[in-house]
């Protein structure tokens, strides 16, 4: 079933306004159109300025765009009322690459993990340390670790909290926007086995954002290639692809060994 | 081989905690040196311990650091203010900090270049163009005139190295040169590292996270462990057959 | 040296909110403290000298000069800690409702704090002081006022800035909105600049306060707010300095404490 539709979405941001004159418009996406299915990761990648952030902005709502529409459960989200919106956008949450960032540097772990009931449930304290109990188990974290500061924490450990308190409302989708390309080799793998592991057993659907061809192609069912704010191609099953900017995505992939370095990046 | 830089029993302490035990690291003409290790594991202390530029909570209680066999950590002030950006170049993980948003590019490169040399101006305005055609920038005559501002994190980093090559300098410390940049970019920093080395014989410290980064570039590996060299060893020795622990599970971390 | 100069330094903020307490005690304990009535004239008194009865001596209408400086703290202190604080709550609602709406109202906000910042906050006061006339309320009207654009304008930014933050944006999107948002995330984030600012600023305001006084355009005689007791004091400046001396020192201490607090609590952020 689909998920998630986007359809024709543009963004175009204002340079240079001069009082009430409005500048020249520089675009940020043509004409993005695609849909994602319950329980799929679908990849986008592309080259930082691609525009890949932005349609993940959007997406989330912290942005609106300029034109087209976003129909997600079969809700168009820039004509339903507000109070409808926000029921149904519970389902729609984020994961965002600088994990230290995305929390509140005056709130415990606990505080970020309760806010979300906070929002939308009446839970009762205890209820909601069971709730946080939970989550903070489910992303293989001890809960003594409730009562830091996100400071008192590792990267990896900030990440999965974030991964948590994504997944506090039980969100049919998850934007996973960098999630993972700051972390070290080690990390990266615990917490793609982690979000893995999560997609299956809750069912979940990701939107899998990132300039790293071998992450995504490792993490996603299917793979968009976005360049200069367009969608140029999806990347079969197979691997297969035609358009010069998914070429690029492949050489840039690192070899595995040394033995597998291309010879013509090597003048000698 | 040619030694260039020799790190001998190096220990570095804040208070009494070793940050960084006895590091024995030798760099060779030429040759790439991989450094690999996790985030906190010393990698970054270990650059800084080498530039001399340790945060001043920290100091180096034993070991010396030999470039050229001469001792860096005796040489005098004047010498080393010599040594530093002219011989020895630092590329830092993120460039758009190493650089001042209200200077030109073309004035960074005179700023550097005066340092050490004296040139007319129209001299370092071709020095520098040279190097940035080197690195594989377009429109050199135009970015010269930009603002570091008006650059992607990928062409800062280029133009960063663009700088090191204008001073000719013969050992890269390269601390997580590619990690804030996207994959595209990283493959052409990391191109252009193995560009320099080939034409200039210079010698490249490369410190990384990324295994992928050591596969492509480095000849020779050190791997760093809770401020350790925990194994060295020949680039393909160490894929081939890993010896420490942290070791094979790196190697396993690796996707596909 | 680091750590040691840290530790004076805290120690300094610690001195400087103890002697401003301890003023501003004094203040609220005025009227039981005072040796005599401040307003009380007696002109066989006048311009005696420092006696067990009198510590600080008369002035020129023989009043007591410590009893008149005692209750001078209400007026000179306790004037700018209103203001400050009428200000910024004020600014922050302000601030915090044109930061949320952006749009057309926040461009109009913008331009007209613009318009009105273009002039020295002194001369804008000096302005609708002339339009209100002089009095101690139409002061507090004045510096309210000129403190407001200044702040409502500082914390617009403020609220802007965190608003572009990662974590406000992963709030939003678990569904934290309104007044939940600026309870949760900004005041605690911002409270310490916002009282370091405002902690600053109240030396400027008890300046601008007696200046006002000094002038002629603020408090009124009798009543004893220190720039008005510098004001009266000036036409003996030959011959009884002291009229002036006690309440400038008084000014220039108050001011001084308020700026080293806020010095500690700058770096204390």
């Amino acid at each position: 079933m689909t998920l998630l539709e986007v359809k024709n979405i543009e963004k175009y941001y204002a340079q240079r306004p001069f009082l009430f004159k409005r500048g020249q418009e520089a675009p940020v996406l043509e004409n993005v159109t695609f849909s994602l299915q319950e329980g799929e990761c679908l990849g986008i990648v592309g080259q930082s300025g691609s525009g890949k952030s932005t349609l993940g902005r959007i997406i989330l709502g912290i942005e609106r765009p300029t034109n087209g529409e976003l129909i997600f459960q079969g809700v168009n989200l820039y004509e339903a009322p507000s109070k409808e919106k926000k029921m149904i956008r519970r389902n729609l949450q984020a994961v965002f690459q600088n994990s230290y960032h995305s929390f509140n540097p005056k709130q415990t772990i606990f505080e970020i993990l309760e806010e979300p009931f906070l929002n939308f449930e009446h839970f009762s304290k205890a209820e909601r340390q069971q709730k946080v109990r939970e989550l903070l188990d489910c992303v293989e974290l001890e809960w003594a670790m409730a009562q830091n500061y996100p400071s008192q924490l590792s990267g990896g450990q900030q990440q999965r909290v974030n991964i948590a308190r994504a997944l506090a409302l039980k969100p049919k989708l998850i934007v996973l926007d960098e999630a993972i390309s700051s972390l070290d080799m080690i990390l990266q793998k615990t917490i793609i086995e982690l979000l893995q592991r999560l997609q299956k057993e809750l069912q979940l659907a990701y939107l899998f954002i990132s300039h790293d061809l071998q992450a995504t192609r490792f993490m996603s069912d299917r793979i968009l290639v976005m360049q200069h704010g367009q969608l140029v191609e999806e990347i079969g099953k197979d691997g297969t692809y035609q358009h010069p900017a998914s070429q690029a995505l492949y050489n840039a992939i690192l070899p595995s060994h040394p033995r597998e370095r291309k010879k013509k990046d090597r003048p000698n | 081989m040619e030694k260039v830089l020799e790190v001998i029993d190096l220990t570095v302490k804040i208070g009494e905690k070793n940050i960084l035990t006895s590091i024995n690291l030798t760099a060779y003409k030429g040759r790439v040196l991989g450094i690999i290790g996790e985030s906190g594991s010393g990698k970054s202390m270990l650059c800084h311990a080498i530039m001399q530029t340790l945060p001043s909570f920290a100091h180096v209680s034993q070991g010396d650091v030999l470039y050229l066999q001469e001792n860096l950590l005796n040489v005098s002030a004047t010498k080393w203010r010599a040594y530093r950006g002219r011989h020895l170049s630092m590329i830092l993980q993120n460039p758009s900090s190493a650089f001042d948003h209200i200077q030109t590019i073309e004035s960074h490169f005179r700023e550097t270049l005066k340092a050490h040399f004296k040139l007319t101006k129209k001299e370092m305005r071709q020095i520098a163009l040279d190097a940035l055609k080197k690195v594989h920038l377009p429109q050199p005559e135009q970015l010269l005139s930009y603002y570091p501002f008006q650059l992607s994190g990928g062409m800062l980093q280029r133009v960063m190295i663009a700088l090191s090559m204008a001073i000719q300098a013969s050992l890269y410390i390269a601390d997580e040169p590619t990690t804030a940049l996207d994959t595209i970019n990283q493959k052409q920093v990391l191109t252009l590292f193995n560009q320099i080395r080939s034409e200039t014989d210079a010698t490249i410290l490369l410190v990384t996270h990324d295994l992928g980064v050591i596969a492509e570039l480095a000849d020779d590996v050190a791997v760093m462990y809770q401020g350790e060299i925990v194994e060295q060893a020949n680039v393909f020795d160490f894929f081939d057959a890993p010896q420490h622990p942290y070791t094979k599970k790196l190697l396993q971390a690796r996707m596909l | 040296m680091k750590f040691v100069r840290t530790k004076s330094g805290n120690l300094t903020g610690l001195i400087s909110l103890f002697l401003l307490v301890i003023t501003g005690l004094l203040g609220l304990f005025a009227p039981i403290l005072m040796p005599h009535d401040p307003f009380a004239v007696d002109i066989a008194k006048k311009f005696s000298v420092p006696s067990w009865d009198y510590p600080l001596g008369t002035d020129h209408l023989g009043r007591c000069i410590l009893s008149r400086l005692l209750l001078g703290i209400r007026y000179s202190l306790g004037s700018a800690l209103i203001i400050q604080l009428v200000a910024i709550v004020l600014a922050i609602l302000l601030g915090a409702f044109v930061a949320l709406k952006r749009g057309l109202i926040d461009f109009l906000f913008i331009r007209l704090c613009d318009i009105l910042l273009a002039f020295p906050t002194l001369v804008l006061a000096f302005g609708l002081l002339g339009i209100l006339g002089p009095s101690l309320k139409n002061v507090l009207i004045a510096l309210i006022f000129t403190q407001l654009i200044y702040y409502a304008r500082m914390i617009r930014g403020l609220f802007i800035g965190i608003n572009e933050k990662d974590f406000v944006q992963a709030a939003r999107i678990t569904g934290t909105t309104g007044i939940q948002l600026i309870r949760r995330h900004y005041i605690p984030n911002l409270l310490p600049s916002i009282v370091t600012i405002v902690a600053l600023d109240i030396g400027k305001v008890i300046l601008e306060i007696a200046g006002f006084s000094f002038i002629g355009l603020g408090v009124q005689a009798p009543i004893p707010e220190w720039g008005m007791m510098i004001n009266e004091g000036k036409q003996y400046m030959r011959q009884h300095p002291e009229l002036m001396l006690y309440p400038g020192l008084a000014i220039i201490l108050v001011v001084l404490l308020f700026n080293q607090l806020a010095n500690r609590l700058k770096r204390l952020d």
